[in-house]
């Protein structure tokens, strides 16, 4: 392509959803931002996929490590290895296990199969965005329907039955709830009272700092280890046997009001794959305040480049050369490399970095040992997941009962379009497992064909020092896929239309890189869910970083010449900016 | 905000309908929108910056439709549209320049594209804009804009018959500056399906047309019965009852205790 030569204030390099967020807020304080993704579609470690895309993301991320590879495939190829482990995948239901049923493929492109499924809390960072960029007319959500516990019969004995069973949403639904005794409800609902409400350093919090979440609730709150069990993993969605009390309850709070501002359920589920659709929005929202996409190009090389050279600071007289040290970056099949002052880089794009003296400390492989891990499961199934619905066990389902007689033996069951089942620590052949969680998408999440049903397994990993490698997962999880089969309407002999494995590694927290020089920058972007509560906190998570380095540029690029804006996002939308509609009739 | 208290204000509720642009940079999207939209024309427009979509109402007999037209913001530039452009478009207006042979090719992989992404019942209509430039009133004055147009051109170069018209600057005879003959681009919409109207946002000669005639094709019975989705149009009408519109529903203030 013969490009000219053209210079922006900031290329971002990878379209996931924190890259993009930061590339619409940066082009709405009225940067000038070139985005780019060596993939051919948006939304990188958050994008939804379509089946094929799935298996194409899976299959690129699985050979290179087989073959040779290392002169054919890029650096990102390569990172994305490191990053994305022990993929595998499946058709367990198909005569041929290793093929699909054709009939199945055709509807490929009605599956937005997430990389980074989330539940949205109803308030916090990331709907803050969205509301303020405009994004969110762009985008539909969802509710989470229902959330549910599956837990051993006997403690004692996980290998045996398991049973399903809803966690109340409501104040009613607890004291609907004939399961528990009348002491559980009240010292339930006095510690609800508690974890929601604004005491600064409440006295039941003091010394606590170190005590596990589960010890907290059972000590300080005696309550008995199932409600436990159920706030810690269903409620603040503790991603770890031992998670803090601290930060479990800050969630909590969160969840807890967030409650009630969209609906019956603290949570919202983005349409057509959630995160990578998002990422789509604000992508398309820089591009309308004049960011430039490129998509699907092979990057050669970023470098740096200390000075302006003679040749090229002569033809800069149209201002938009770079006028000091700067990036530069080859692109294939782009005559000219084009320039930036800052390079936001994800950890996947950073093998691309030449001539920056601290490369050494940005490559994924210095990290330390002990990396942790998400294990991760999609699956998809032909059936929904069961259970007793909200008021099965109250009074109040006898008049739906009187119009279905015999409801007695089959107490009324529902199948929710969306729903989270989650599987407590439990210690299994003398393992003890960490809790493991099952996000199941219908088709009103728009991710999935009608009759379809997509589930989300994952679980934590957490390295240490002696540097094991994860688990193999499909081994670690498969066991729960059965278990949750079992209370799907096909039962537990139906088999998964498709099944995928992974192990996805959480980069370790190296710091800001150092700035090259006056100048110019490098800002490392971390794009990895976070370790506590990925499923809850991977979309607030993003956009906290994201802001993170919108400041850090905004401190950087304080050359005088520019005011720093007073937010995140530009306050009110004042030259009708976005909604320019007319909306008059002819 | 405001948008949703214009919605609520209107009295027969206008049917919405989604409909996107596509075509090679610079030839003429938004200006069509702009002279649909608001009558008006800017001549040497910038690239588009700074809208997310416009809408406009249109009455068709006893119905109102409300257009939420959607350009593409640059993402074509560098084929980098998101699959969410497409998503649930009932219209489509794929534009070509008429004094441009590469464009129409542009414009045939385009609606290429559409039938891959889109939803299958979507009403396409191609549109050979700046027709005021091969006729003899207007253009003397525009030629110059024309020429401009080659900077984003990427795999063109094969074309024979792309240069000599970008060369005749001031062209004695409009027509000669003409690449696309109306009976080519006219044979290939009947071909494809398409509806086909040569346009000139300039003058505002057959913008309106194309938004009415689009108007009259769409299924509306189809829209209706659930937002058009494709093979999973039932899915669609569930999931616009069970959505959930952030900005529609404010903080509710309700007791923070409420689990």
């Amino acid at each position: 392509m013969d490009n000219p030569p053209e210079h922006w204030d900031i290329a971002i390099f990878g379209t996931g959803l924190s890259e993009s967020i930061l590339a619409a807020a940066l082009a709405k304080a009225g940067k000038k931002v070139l985005h780019l993704d060596e993939n051919d579609y948006y939304g990188g470690d958050s994008a939804s996929l379509t089946l094929l895309e799935l298996i194409t993301w899976a299959d690129e991320r699985s050979k290179p490590t087989q073959q040779k590879a290392d002169q054919t495939s890029s650096a990102y190829l390569l990172a994305q290895c490191k990053s994305f482990i022990d993929i595998q995948y499946g058709f367990p239901s198909s005569s041929d296990e290793a093929t699909p049923d054709p009939d199945f493929m055709k509807d490929s492109r009605i599956y937005a199969i997430s990389l980074l499924p989330c539940l949205v809390p109803a308030s916090g960072p990331i709907i803050t965005s969205l509301i303020a960029s405009g994004v969110s007319r762009y985008g539909g959500f969802c509710l989470l329907n229902s959330v549910a516990m599956c837990t051993p019969l006997d403690d004692k004995r996980p290998e045996d039955e398991w049973e399903l069973k809803r966690v109340p949403s409501s104040k009613e639904d607890v004291f609907k709830d004939r399961s528990l005794s009348l002491l559980d409800k009240r010292k339930l609902m006095k510690f609800l009272m508690f974890a929601a409400s604004d005491a600064e350093n409440p006295p039941e919090l003091e010394g606590q700092e170190e005590t596990a979440f589960l010890d907290f609730l059972e000590r300080k709150f005696s309550l008995p280890k199932s409600i436990a069990s159920a706030i810690s993993f269903a409620t603040a969605h503790c991603s770890h046997i031992a998670d803090k009390a601290v930060p479990a309850l800050q969630r909590l709070q969160r969840y807890l009001r967030a409650n009630g501002r969209y609906g019956n359920s603290p949570f919202l589920i983005g349409h057509y794959g959630g995160a990578g659709e998002i990422s789509q929005g604000f992508c398309r929202t820089a591009a309308v305040q004049g960011a430039t996409y490129i998509l699907g190009r092979k990057i050669e090389a970023i470098n740096h480049v200390p000075e302006v050279p003679a040749a090229t600071a002569a033809k800069t007289e149209s201002g938009d050369a770079p006028k000091g040290p700067h990036f530069s970056i080859r692109l294939d099949g782009f005559a000219n490399p084009v320039t930036a002052d800052v390079v936001v880089s994800t950890d996947s794009y950073l093998g691309y970095l030449n001539s920056v003296e601290n490369r050494a400390s940005l490559e994924p492989n210095s990290m330390t040992n002990g990396a942790h891990y998400l294990i991760r499961g999609i699956a998809v199934l032909g059936s929904p997941i069961k259970f007793a619905s909200a008021g099965a066990n109250t009074t109040a389902t006898q008049e739906e009962a009187g119009s279905s007689a015999g409801s007695e033996t089959n107490p009324p069951e529902e199948a929710p379009g969306t729903c989270l089942v989650v599987f407590p620590p439990v210690t299994f052949e003398g393992k003890a497992m960490e809790p493991v969680s099952a996000l199941v998408m219908g088709e009103v999440s728009l991710s999935c064909p009608t009759g379809r049903y997509v589930v989300y397994l994952t679980t934590l990993f957490k390295g240490d020092d002696s540097a094991t490698s994860p688990p193999n997962p499909s081994e670690l999880l498969q066991p729960y896929l059965d278990r949750l089969l079992r209370f799907t309407s096909g039962g537990a002999d139906s088999k998964p239309l498709f099944v995928c494995y992974y192990n996805q590694r959480l980069s370790s927290a190296l710091g800001p890189i150092s700035s090259t020089g006056s100048g110019s920058t490098i800002l490392r972007l971390n794009s990895a869910p976070p370790m506590d509560a990925p499923l809850t906190e991977a979309a607030d998570g993003a956009t906290t970083e994201a802001e993170r380095i919108f400041w850090e540029i905004m401190k950087f690029k304080t050359d005088g010449d520019q005011d720093i804006p007073e937010g995140f996002w530009p306050q009110v939308e004042q030259d009708g900016d976005d909604s320019t509609g007319v909306d008059e009739e002819w | 905000m405001a948008d949703n208290a214009e919605t609520s204000a209107v009295p027969d509720k206008p049917i919405q309908v989604k409909l996107v642009l596509l075509g090679e940079a610079a030839v003429g999207k938004s200006s069509i929108v702009l002279r649909f939209v608001s009558n008006e024309f800017q001549a040497n427009k910038e690239p588009t910056i700074g809208a997310a979509f416009l809408t406009q109402k249109c009455r068709l007999e006893d119905r109102v439709l409300r257009y939420e037209i959607w350009d593409t913001a640059g993402q074509e530039r560098f084929h980098s549209l998101a699959p969410m452009y497409y998503r649930n478009a009932q219209a489509a207006v794929v534009v070509y320049d008429v004094t441009k042979a590469t464009s129409l090719e542009k414009a045939k992989s385009w609606v290429k594209e559409l039938q891959r992404q889109a939803n299958p019942n979507i009403v396409i209509a191609l549109a050979g804009n700046k027709v005021d430039l091969v006729t003899a009133s207007s253009a003397a004055g525009a030629s110059g804009a024309a020429a401009s147009n080659g900077d984003d051109d990427e795999d063109e170069a094969d074309d024979a018959t792309a240069t000599p018209g970008e060369d005749a600057g001031e062209a004695e005879n409009p027509e000669g500056l003409r690449q696309v003959p109306k009976d080519e681009a006219q044979a290939y919409a009947t071909e494809a399906g398409l509806l086909f109207f040569e346009t000139s946002a300039k003058t505002g000669e057959g913008i309106v047309e194309i938004f009415t005639e689009i108007a009259k094709k769409i299924p509306i019975d189809h829209i209706l019965n659930g937002r058009g989705g494709a093979s999973r149009s039932a899915a669609a009408g569930a999931a616009a009852a069970d959505a959930v519109n952030l900005q529609n529903n404010a903080p509710k203030g309700k007791s923070p205790c409420s689990c």
